[in-house]
């Protein structure tokens, strides 16, 4: 049984293959081929798999399971991410952005946050987009089967630590509005280990949720395979090709002959791989459109024993200030070596600093970007430009005096802001003071996990590069589930939205099965 | 698609929309031919539509100079369940005029038959997924006929009118494709559901 | 592994230990430049090869002000030098010296004995909440990874059809 291999050490299923495996150049067969194993491209293995579709999933990761993730973090994040989490989105100022690379994708490295997509923003697709059959009610079904599957629940009470604890007690004290975080967890415990692997299985990512699903009824994976490019036949996308290298260091090269190709690599990857196939968009918007969901954290202070790192990741939500453009505040425990890295302190001063690791609460707040960059694909690979707009960066500006606030009313004594150069503060005055007038955002430390827009849906197609279900336009038996699809930012955290969209593309290819798979 | 009722009795004169189609330039067409729809073949078959020819340096007149600015294509389902189509020379006089088939509305003369499918991703004629092909190289029709190189993509202007359609036409030169200019096709009586060529 | 330091590489990291990590990480100066090539491997080559570049850089560009490389330096004269670079002739010397700073910072405090210091033991963690979960929610992990198995079709009433 799949999963037991998964929780309790058992050995590789049978239809997981790896460089391990692969010991020439393959040729497979399938009826669909899947590249990307996160939140857009499980669930369409799965969904096609049950209903007896030959499957195939290529994923350009390794294959791990719970057991392999461990406390270490910096060999986790050599492991998981992409280019060991330092990508970057060049502008002003730079923004670092990480990308899972593992089987599961993404969600094995995110904090499993599951939102439904707002309904404002819903409206917002339709009306923009011609997205006429998006509406709360319709996609309900979908939701709900996500949610079921990923086991979408409210933390449990004794697993929400002190950090989160004092971010509601500060919010509470200012009267803003404070939601429970739901999470696809099935009694997560507080490892908080959520970025770098759950390693207690508790985190319902598509690597134990999903992808045992689709392996369990009948799907192959196949890890450690760098996809170059969609095969096609006039006009028809007909395959993939991409290449394995063993760990002799040969290269061998893999083609998979598909009816039907699915590209789930994300909104940075997507662009880059139909790029390389030499696919463009009448609309002129494939790799356009790149909305980042920009994210800034503080570092604030307690006199008293926070631990943060003995509980949940994110457990709460200050959605006050959502509808202005601040998406949430939320407490993020982020290991000692990663609070290191991202302070800007040295020598003695950096070790008088870490020494106060355990009262440090770790807190951050994410914007809804009104701005969008772009991915150029250079030689093959993706490079994402993006400058953060004036207005988001007032915005941002206006939200950390706002997360002071709170953090000052739960009982900090210091606050580090994420600018360089920037002075500690310590108090609630200072920070209106000190962020009353602009700070030039060149100094500004941002970051992102969720990437989307690049290949966004629509119903014109000369404005939108797929339609409502995601297959390209002008495009035969090409379908993109990820976030690349999103017409706008979806102002929450994405990976539900995605796989409730790829659920409903897994239908729309099953009632149509002859369009798509004859 | 939703089960087309028919109009009491289409208008025997072009709408505002297909003379203001007529007047469109090449690349404004463009746009609205790429936004259009794929045509429901149902709500072809057994209807002719009233045509009008968009050629190159349409400010020429060079139509109605050769005659054929105003013209009707028709469709039918073939015995072996294939959706066919012909055309049916018309009148000259003004484009706001009747049409006028050729030799008479009774008896009119159909050549230049085409097959209408969806267009094949794969094949040679795949510029536009979106549309429908009339392929005259598949209409059987006489060897020496000029019209069989004809391709042309036809399209559904608004998915809400099912009486518009625009044509987007090339000429096959070996594999090269001549563009051939728009034609405009507005419903226009009941025309064979079945027809069997003689 | 298929990157591995430059010998100027390992000597700049081997001489900026004292200046970005506190004193008391000074002792584990091996690990932690061992673990920066680690870090260094996953980069793309592109990085690679301008980190290659910026080293060779830091440890010649210390020359005309202390007439020795970078390497060399001890002290306060590495502690200035480093913070030349952090103010920057240019914005290429600033990020140098920021990223050498990030991921040095992230090495020093990966190493178990600066994690102990500052009271960070997430293995003793994970393996104590990891039994909890496993025993006291074991039924309700076993129904949830039921489920991820179970028969629940998109389409009940449809088969696969292919022509």
């Amino acid at each position: 049984m799949a999963t037991a291999a998964l929780h309790e050490g058992g050995s590789r299923p049978s239809n997981v293959f790896t460089r391990h495996d692969l010991k020439g150049d393959t040729v497979l067969d399938c009826d669909v081929v899947i590249v990307g194993s996160g939140a857009g491209g499980a669930p369409v293995a799965a969904e096609l798999a049950e209903a007896g579709y030959d499957v195939i999933v290529l994923e350009e990761g390794s294959y791990y399971q719970t057991r392999d993730f461990t406390a270490n973090t910096s060999q986790m994040v050599r492991q998981l991410y992409r280019d060991g989490g330092a990508s970057i989105a060049i502008g002003n100022p730079p923004i670092m952005f990480q990308e899972g690379r593992a089987v599961g994708g993404s969600t094995v490295i995110n904090g499993g946050m599951s939102w439904r997509t707002p309904e404002n923003i819903l409206a917002r697709w339709r009306d923009e987009a011609g997205l006429d059959d998006l509406t709360a009610h319709s996609l309900e079904p979908y939701f709900e089967r996500v949610e079921k599957r990923i086991h979408v629940a409210p933390m449990d009470h004794d697993a929400i630590g002190r950090d989160n604890w004092l971010l509601k007690k500060g919010a509470d004290a200012k009267g803003w509005e404070t939601l429970g975080n739901l999470r696809n967890q099935a009694h997560c415990v507080g490892s908080n280990r959520c970025a770098f692997g759950c390693p207690t299985g508790a985190k319902q990512s598509a690597l134990v949720s999903y992808i045992p699903r689709a392996l369990h009824f009948g799907a192959r994976v196949y890890a450690d395979v760098s996809v170059q490019r969609i095969t096609m036949h006039g006009k028809r996308a007909t395959g993939v090709i991409g290449s394995v290298r063993t760990d002799d260091g040969a290269k061998h090269e893999i083609v998979v002959r598909a009816k039907l190709v699915v590209s789930s690599c994300g909104a940075i990857q997507t662009p880059a791989l139909l790029a390389r196939s030499g696919l463009t968009s009448r609309s002129g918007m494939l790799g356009q459109n790149l909305s980042l969901h920009p994210n800034v954290k503080v570092v604030a202070l307690f006199d008293e024993d926070v631990s943060g790192w003995q509980g949940a990741h994110q457990a709460f939500q200050v959605r006050e200030f959502a509808d202005e453009g601040l998406g949430c505040f939320a407490a993020v425990n982020l290991p000692a070596s990663i609070v290191a890295m991202s302070v800007p302190h040295r020598g003695k001063q950096l070790g008088q600093f870490m020494d106060q690791y355990n009262q440090m609460v770790v807190a951050g707040l994410l914007c809804e970007d009104t701005t969008t960059g772009h991915v150029k694909v250079i030689n093959g690979r993706p490079q994402a430009f993006y400058n953060l707009a004036e207005h988001d960066a007032h915005n941002i500006q206006r939200g950390l005096v706002l997360l002071a606030e709170l953090l000052f009313a739960a009982g900090a004594k210091r606050l580090l802001l994420p600018f360089h150069h920037a002075q500690e503060l310590t108090s609630a005055d200072e920070a209106h003071r000190v962020l009353s007038a602009p700070i030039p955002t060149k100094g500004w430390e941002v970051v992102t996990v969720h990437m989307m827009g690049t290949a966004k849906m629509g119903s014109d197609r000369t404005t939108a590069v797929t339609d409502g279900y995601g297959f390209m336009h002008d495009v035969d038996r090409l379908l993109i589930s990820d976030a690349s699809v999103f017409p706008s930012p979806c102002r929450v955290n994405p990976m539900e939205t995605i796989m409730a969209l790829a659920t409903r593309s897994a239908g729309h290819i099953i009632d149509n099965a002859r369009r798509y798979l004859g | 698609m939703i089960a087309f009722a028919p109009p009491a009795r289409p208008s025997p004169f072009p709408s505002p929309l297909a003379l203001r189609l007529e007047q469109m330039p090449m690349h404004e067409l463009e746009h609205v031919f790429v936004r259009g729809v794929t045509p429901d073949l149902d709500q072809l078959v057994g209807w002719e539509f009233r045509g009008i020819n968009h050629l190159p340096f349409n400010a020429l007149r060079i139509g109605e100079l050769l005659g054929i600015k105003k013209f009707v294509k028709g469709f039918y389902r073939a015995e072996d369940g294939r959706v066919m189509g012909y055309n049916i020379p018309v009148g000259r006089n003004a484009l706001d005029g009747r049409w006028h088939l050729k030799p008479s509305d009774s008896e009119p003369k159909r050549w230049g038959f085409f097959e209408v499918a969806a267009v094949d991703p794969t094949a040679r004629d795949n510029d536009y997924l979106h549309a429908v092909l009339l392929d005259y190289g598949k209409g059987d029709n006489p060897k020496l006929d000029p019209s069989q190189n004809l391709r042309d993509y036809l399209v559904q202007v608004d998915p809400k009118n099912p009486d518009m359609y625009l044509g987007k036409a090339s000429y096959a030169l070996g594999p090269l494709r001549v563009p051939a200019g728009f034609f405009i096709l507005e419903r226009h009586r009941v025309g064979l559901t079945d027809y069997v060529r003689r | 592994m298929t990157y591995h330091h430059t010998p100027t590489t390992r000597a700049v990291l081997d001489s900026l230990v004292p200046v970005i990590c506190p004193p008391e990480a000074v002792p584990y100066r091996d690990a932690i430049v061992a673990d920066m090539a680690l870090q260094f491997e996953v980069v793309p080559p592109i990085v690679q090869r301008a980190l290659g570049l910026g080293f060779v850089t830091y440890d010649l560009g210390a020359l005309p002000r202390y007439f020795k490389r970078a390497r060399a330096l001890q002290g306060d004269q590495a502690e200035a030098y480093f913070h030349s670079w952090e103010e920057g002739f240019t914005p290429l010397h600033v990020q140098f010296a920021r990223v050498i700073n990030q991921l040095m910072s992230l090495s020093c405090y990966e190493q178990p004995a600066m994690m102990e210091r500052v009271g960070y033991r997430p293995a003793a963690w994970i393996e104590k909440v990891t039994k909890k979960r496993l025993t006291v929610f074991a039924d309700d992990v076993r129904k949830q990874d039921a489920q991820i198995l179970a028969p629940d079709p998109l389409r009940p009433a449809m088969k696969k059809e292919v022509a």
